[in-house]
């Protein structure tokens, strides 16, 4: 008699008022549907087949072992033929299956383990037998079981499960010990799954890690695929040999070679695993993909939320035993327990680099030339790790790279340009100061300078501008005032729609004539000036809007004239107030190109204008 | 790079380093850098494409003025020449690789108090006119003026709009489905419909869709909904979920506020204080007004709550506020007395070119809730108010 699959419901009544004599009806299964539901939505590959099958046969494993603690299971799985129409069978000599629970496991979709049933009493499923059994149907269009429970007097019986929805039951008369044997055809359009070498393929890569021996026969002689060990258990290997064992290992599972690898523990999911180091510069946005086994079955390679955010230097190949897996068993499910494995594993990583600081430095030093963006990162988030790590970390100077160890030991107060564009106006002229410059343009710096006096005092830090440069130049002499008064008072004239001041200073080097310091909302309106040039009239007046929020001054640059420039020097000399404004104008334009800055349409016209009066007074 | 920079060229390297760090302001300042070198060649050509990746970048490290400032350049080369530029050239495979898609980025003028509301809706008709010329549905340019609607707190309006926006037909230049449903479930929020609001939140949740922006940016905004639903363990999956997403960009500085809030009223103190500290800048840091006001608020009701539970000298660093600057440090007290002042200054503002009270009525609430427990009997079940 054929039978139908059926769906686990609630036990009761779902409405507390049913009448007594209403009597429930059950949910019908379209199994159909529910593959196709699978193949298309749940599971990122009908290879999932072969993980299910496993894990199925490793549950019935430990179910008889916990029984009879002598026991040690095997798993054997066979492909007779291959492609089109061959034939797997997967033959445990696990717990096997009673008539009842035939029923119960192999035909009943969304039942848990938690049901407390005999035989889920005897061992942790991770599986959900049936839903797994129904992964099968997205690569054949019967399944065949034949199995004999390990109890006492059990009969043996065979189990026929069709797509279509249905199933027989049958005792059968055969002489088979306790366990149970899956029979699967391939169904057409499967036929690369079913080829030896695939199959290989797909067993070791989900389950070439699990405890049991797990055997693969497709022609010839029967092959091991697993070994009990760990892979990153390297006991009885001196420190090189098992340095080279597990780089050698990353490499092979991951397709790169690695800088170094750090043994990984999160007590909260019982994980254990290796953090292997990239060994090259990685972007903080990459993808992260770890390979996850959970109970020692593969998970996934593309785990992306194992580990803190600032970690992306670390590649993970970790097995987990008390994590929950999500509904595809294709990740981790994000809950409290994971967000702690998280905590637990980026302190690992931590703790690994703050021994290298304390023990193996010049090992230190590698990762960080590689890698020093990422422990910036860290550095950011986590106060005590600053304290350790942030001696050694480089910055860049106009002095060259230089730690800031080297820094502190050198300054009292370090002083720091917050973006490249003010570093490279002033970073060279500071130099010539005598003033050495941090450029903390980079990702994390200004952030960490910031932090140094309170995290590692008595350093101090300063913040610093064009404007401040120009501070620190020498002022000039009440004689260089009393001659270039005129000067001023015309350049301010001159730079009025250019919203900035004209001063007087002296500093090195001597052939920089001019110096056009900017505050970062000078800045800022100045790219608004330069989008207003080309809007319409609506734009225009958004534009407006969004200038008025500047500096009330309305002020915000400064032209800061060199009197030790023998070219400014020359200015006090022109009498004409023309040729003067003239002058300030082409200094104020070559100040602009000297500090990389774009010129609006408005200077480029200045420019322009200046050179060809220059260039006329000069002809006449 | 789409091949429009020599190899090896300085802007190449801005822009590379750029795509390296994602979505960042110093990727965003690298791009200005690059803007800047392609301006003083005179390279209009790169200049445009650099300014549209910088609209991009931009808006996604919360400096929305930065992102009109290039929009607008941009829309003026369309403007003058053409035949060389044009609002629907793609520089990628994607709808959303031109710069009429950055239109709707940078239309909800809104956000800055400055812009009366016959300006933002100038805008907001140019932007309709442009999306209408490509024969697109009115689905987009609804959206910017019900976005519109919402900072200006014009509930009714909002109520009007939502339903329009939603039954609009979608096109190739609506948002993704993501965003669209996130911003459904905010709506929502914004005129009271609290449950609705959880519910299509949850919904898009459920639904796995994702981008960018979100869910990332969208789970402190429920977090304080869920707790009063009675799905704290919900709540706290998602603000975990949320914050491992959000990572450290304060582009989703509102919804970091959201969750601040959410610790607060959970009484994790020393987790509270651990995740201010990180993010106390954010909303300061960024170009929106609008994000600052917003944030502020929800950092504002954790520290009332930190002072009320007597922690208010705990000392706390901070970058941008007022602080000890040669030590870089301040106290939660005084943090939360710049908090407060900035609601009351930004707020006011806010109302003033609103033509309400919405804010002050959105003050008044924060206030209120600061003050009450997970479990007080006297909040109202979806009295918490909106972000």
């Amino acid at each position: 008699m054929r039978s139908q699959f059926r769906l686990q419901t609630s036990r009761g009544p779902i409405h507390p008022y049913m009448a007594a004599n209403q009597s429930p009806m059950l949910f019908q299964v379209d199994l159909h549907g529910v593959v196709d539901l699978l193949s298309n939505h749940l599971y990122s590959s009908q290879d999932v087949f072969v993980r299910e099958l496993l894990q199925n046969s490793v549950d019935a494993v430990a179910a008889r072992a916990a029984l009879e603690p002598t026991y040690s299971g095997r798993i054997l799985i066979e492909l007779i033929g291959s492609g089109a129409g061959a034939t797997l069978v997967v033959d445990d000599d696990g717990i096997g299956l009673t008539e009842a629970e035939v029923h119960e496991f192999l035909a009943t979709i969304g039942r848990t383990s938690k049901r407390g049933t005999s035989l889920s009493e005897l061992v942790d499923f991770i599986g959900q037998f049936g839903v797994g059994l129904l992964a099968c149907f997205m690569v054949s269009d019967e399944i065949v079981v034949q199995t004999r429970s390990v109890r006492p007097g059990s009969s043996a019986f065979e189990w026929r499960g069709s797509a279509e929805g249905t199933y027989t039951l049958s005792e059968i008369r055969t002489e088979r010990g306790p366990g149970m044997t899956l029979y699967l055809r391939s169904r057409p359009g499967t036929e690369g799954i079913f080829q030896p070498h695939h199959m290989k393929q797909l067993i070791r890569h989900y389950g070439g890690l699990l405890p049991v021996p797990i055997s693969f026969k497709a022609g010839g002689p029967e092959e091991l695929l697993t070994s009990p060990a760990l892979p990153w258990e390297t006991k009885g290997l001196s420190y090189q040999e098992s340095r080279e064992h597990v780089l050698r290992m990353g490499e092979r599972l991951f397709g790169e070679r690695f800088a170094d690898y750090i043994p990984v523990e999160a007590p909260a999911g019982a994980l254990s695993g290796i953090g292997f180091v990239l060994g090259h510069r990685a972007a903080p946005n990459s993808p992260r993909r770890h390979r996850a086994y959970l109970k020692r079955m593969l998970l996934t390679e593309r785990a992306d939320n194992l580990l803190p955010n600032w970690a992306y230097f670390v590649r993970c190949l970790v097995n987990a035993e008390s994590l929950r897996p999500t509904a595809s068993r294709e990740a981790f499910y994000e809950d409290a327990t994971l967000a702690l494995v998280r905590d637990q594993l980026g302190e690992a990583i931590r703790d690994w680099i703050v021994r290298l600081a304390e023990e193996e430095p010049s090992r230190l030093d590698r990762f960080v030339s590689i890698h020093f963006e990422a422990l910036k990162a860290l550095a950011t988030v986590d106060d005590d790790f600053f304290r350790i790590i942030i001696d050694v970390l480089p910055f860049e100077t106009n002095e060259g790279v230089m730690s800031i160890g080297r820094l502190r030991r050198d300054e009292e107060t370090i002083r720091y340009t917050p973006d490249r564009d003010t570093f490279r106006q002033i970073g060279p002229i500071a130099r010539a100061q005598g003033l050495r410059l941090v450029d903390a343009g980079y990702s994390y710096d200004d952030d960490l300078l910031a932090r140094l006096p309170l995290l590692a005092p008595p350093t101090k830090v300063d913040r610093v501008d064009g404007l401040w440069l120009a501070n620190r130049f020498s002022e000039p002499t009440l004689e260089d005032r009393s001659e270039f008064a005129t000067v001023l008072r015309q350049g301010d004239l001159a730079l009025q729609e250019f919203h900035t001041d004209v001063v007087l200073r002296r500093f090195e080097p001597a052939h920089v004539a001019a110096l056009h310091c900017l505050s970062s909302e000078g800045a800022f309106l100045r790219s608004v000036e330069q989008a207003r040039e080309v809007s319409d009239q609506l734009f225009s007046s958004v534009l407006d809007g969004l200038a008025d929020q500047g500096p009330a001054s309305g002020r915000r640059a400064q032209l800061v004239l060199n009197l030790d420039n023998p070219i400014t020097r020359t200015l006090s000399r022109v009498d004409e107030p023309e040729k003067l404004r003239n002058a300030i104008h082409l200094l104020y334009a070559q100040s602009l190109l000297s500090a990389h800055r774009a010129l609006t349409e408005k200077e480029v016209d200045l420019l322009n204008q200046s050179t060809r009066r220059l260039l006329e007074w000069g002809l006449a | 790079m789409t091949g429009r920079t020599s190899q090896g060229s300085e802007v190449d390297q801005l822009v590379r380093e750029a795509q390296r760090l994602g979505y960042t302001e110093t990727s965003t300042r690298l791009l200005e850098r690059a803007v800047e070198i392609a301006d003083r060649r005179r390279d209009k050509r790169l200049a445009f494409w650099l300014r549209h990746q910088l609209v991009r970048y931009a808006t996604f490290s919360s400096h929305p003025e930065i992102a009109l400032v290039a929009f607008s350049w941009c829309l003026g080369q369309t403007k003058r020449d053409p035949r060389q530029f044009s609002l629907t050239q793609r520089f990628g495979d994607r709808t959303a690789d031109c710069l009429l898609w950055q239109f709707k980025w940078v239309a909800r003028i809104a956000r800055f108090t400055q812009f009366s509301r016959d300006k933002i809706e100038e805008v907001a008709a140019a932007l309709e006119a442009a999306y209408l010329e490509q024969g697109a549905s009115p689905r987009s340019a609804l959206k910017i003026r019900l976005q519109n609607a919402v900072v200006m707190n014009d509930n009714h309006l909002v109520r009007r709009l939502q339903q329009q926006w939603w039954s609009a037909p979608r096109d190739e230049w609506s948002d993704c489905k993501a965003c669209d449903w996130a911003y459904y479930a905010e709506c929502f929020g914004q005129i009271g419909e609290h449950e609705n609001s959880l519910r299509s939140f949850q919904q898009l949740i459920e639904s796995g869709a994702s981008c960018v922006q979100t869910p990332a940016g969208d789970f402190g905004t429920h977090l304080i909904r869920a707790v009063r639903c009675g799905k704290s363990e919900k709540a706290w999956r998602w603000h975990r979920m949320g914050l491992q997403l959000q990572g450290d960009r304060n582009v989703f500085a509102t919804s970091r506020a959201g969750h601040l809030a959410f610790l607060g009223l959970m009484g994790k103190a020393q987790e509270a204080i651990g995740l201010l500290e990180r993010s106390v800048d954010w909303g300061v840091r960024s170009g929106s007004p609008r994000t600052r006001l917003l944030c502020h608020y929800g950092f504002r009701s954790l520290t009332q709550r930190l002072m009320n539970a007597r922690l208010g000298q705990t000392p706390i660093r901070s970058g941008l506020l007022p602080c000890d600057h040669e030590r870089r440090v301040t106290d939660i007290s005084s943090v939360h007395t710049f908090f407060e002042d900035d609601v009351t200054e930004l707020g006011s503002a806010f109302d003033a070119r609103n033509g309400n009270q919405g804010e002050a009525l959105r003050r008044q609430k924060w206030e209120a809730f600061a003050d009450c427990s997970v479990d007080s009997d006297e909040l109202p079940k979806f009295s918490v108010p909106e972000f």
